[in-house]
C-alpha cells in the first residue's frame, strides 16, 4: 500500500490529512510517523496497516479525467507557454487515473527544464496549483519536456535496483542524494515489494532524502 | 515577459482584477513588483515561500532566453 507524506497544524491535524490521502474513514488502519516538528507544523509519512484498506469511494482516488478535462489541460499549458518567449509546443500524450500526461516539446524546452529538471518540476507544482482551482479540485498533470522525466525515471530505477542489492549484500544503510517529493515518492513505490530492504525519509525540506535500509530476515520470519 | 508572469500570478489568485505588476529594466535585469489582493497573498507565497520561489524559478528560465535577469518581489504591504 502507498506511503504518504504530509504535514498539519498539529499532528491530529497531519493524521487527518494522511488518512484523506490513503482514503482511510478508521484511525487505527494507519501507521504514523512523525518525520519532523517544528513551530509551524509536524511533517508525517503514513501507511496503511498490513489488511486494512482504503475507501474505495475516496474521492481524489475515485476521480478520472475524461476526454474534455484532459484537452483543457494541455490546452491551458499551451496558452501559458504562449505568453512567454519560447517557441514551445503543448501536446496531450494521455491521460490514466486523475492525471494528464502532458509533454513540452520544440526548440525552446531545455529552458523549461533545467538544470536536474528544477524548472519543469516547479512548473508542474505551479500548473497543478492552477489546475486544482480553476479545473477541477482533483485534476492533476504530469509534465514532461523533451522526453526528460521519462530518461530520469528510467535512470534512477536502475541505480535504486542497484543500490538496493548493495544494501542487502553489505546489510549497511544507503542515504540517496536529496530528491524532490515525486522522485521520492517513486523510489518508495520501486522498493515497496522487495522483500530485502526497506526505505524511508529524512531530513528536512527541501533537504529530504532518501535512506534504504537492509531487512532483517528473522523479523519477517517472527510475522508469521 | 511581463505578460507571462501575469498570467501566472492571475491563474493562481482568488481576485485576479487585484493583481498589479509593475516593471522596470536596468541593463540586463527586469525587476517586477507584483501586488495582490491582501487575501490573495498565501496563495502566490505559498507554505515556506514554495511558490514564490517556484515562480522565480520558472520566470527566470523562461526570461534566460532573452539573457535577461529577473528580480521578483511580491508586495506584503
Amino acid at each position: 500500500m502507498a506511503r504518504v507524506e504530509t504535514s498539519g497544524s498539529d499532528l491530529n491535524e497531519a493524521k487527518q490529512n494522511a488518512m484523506k490521502m490513503l482514503g482511510a474513514s478508521d484511525e487505527n488502519a494507519v501507521v504514523i510517523e512523525v518525520i519532523a516538528e517544528g513551530e509551524d507544523g509536524v511533517l508525517v509519512q503514513a501507511e496503511l496497516k498490513q489488511g486494512f484498506h482504503g475507501d474505495a469511494d475516496h474521492e481524489s482516488h475515485n476521480y478520472e479525467l475524461d476526454d474534455d478535462t484532459a484537452k483543457q489541460i494541455a490546452d491551458y499549458v499551451q496558452d501559458l507557454l504562449n505568453q512567454s518567449p519560447l517557441q514551445v509546443q503543448v501536446v496531450l500524450k494521455g491521460w490514466h487515473a486523475r492525471y494528464a500526461d502532458v509533454e513540452i516539446v520544440g526548440r525552446d524546452v531545455p529552458y523549461l527544464v533545467g538544470k536536474n529538471g528544477e524548472v519543469i518540476d516547479n512548473l508542474q507544482y505551479l500548473l497543478n496549483m492552477i489546475i486544482s482551482r480553476r479545473v477541477h479540485p482533483y485534476a492533476r498533470l504530469v509534465l514532461d519536456g523533451g522526453g526528460w522525466r521519462k530518461r530520469r525515471e528510467e535512470k534512477l530505477r536502475n541505480q535504486v535496483m542497484v543500490i538496493a542489492l548493495e544494501v542487502q549484500q553489505r546489510g549497511e544503510e544507503a542515504v540517496l542524494p536529496v530528491m524532490p517529493a515525486h522522485e521520492r515518492r517513486l523510489i518508495h513505490n520501486i522498493l515497496k515489494e522487495n522483500p530485502d530492504v526497506s526505505t524511508y525519509s529524512e531530513g528536512e525540506e527541501p533537504n529530504r532524502r532518501v535512506v534504504i535500509s537492509p531487512k532483517k530476515r528473522e523479523d519477517t520470519n517472527n510475522e508469521e | 515577459m511581463k505578460i507571462f508572469i501575469e498570467t501566472l500570478v492571475k491563474a493562481l489568485v482568488e481576485n485576479p482584477d487585484s493583481v498589479q505588476i509593475s516593471e522596470e529594466v536596468d541593463r540586463d535585469t527586469a525587476f517586477y513588483k507584483i501586488t495582490v489582493h491582501p487575501n490573495d497573498r498565501g496563495k502566490v507565497i505559498g507554505k515556506g515561500g514554495r511558490i514564490a520561489n517556484a515562480l522565480r524559478a520558472v520566470t527566470r528560465a523562461v526570461a534566460s532566453k532573452n539573457r535577461l535577469r529577473i528580480q521578483i518581489d511580491i508586495q506584503t504591504d
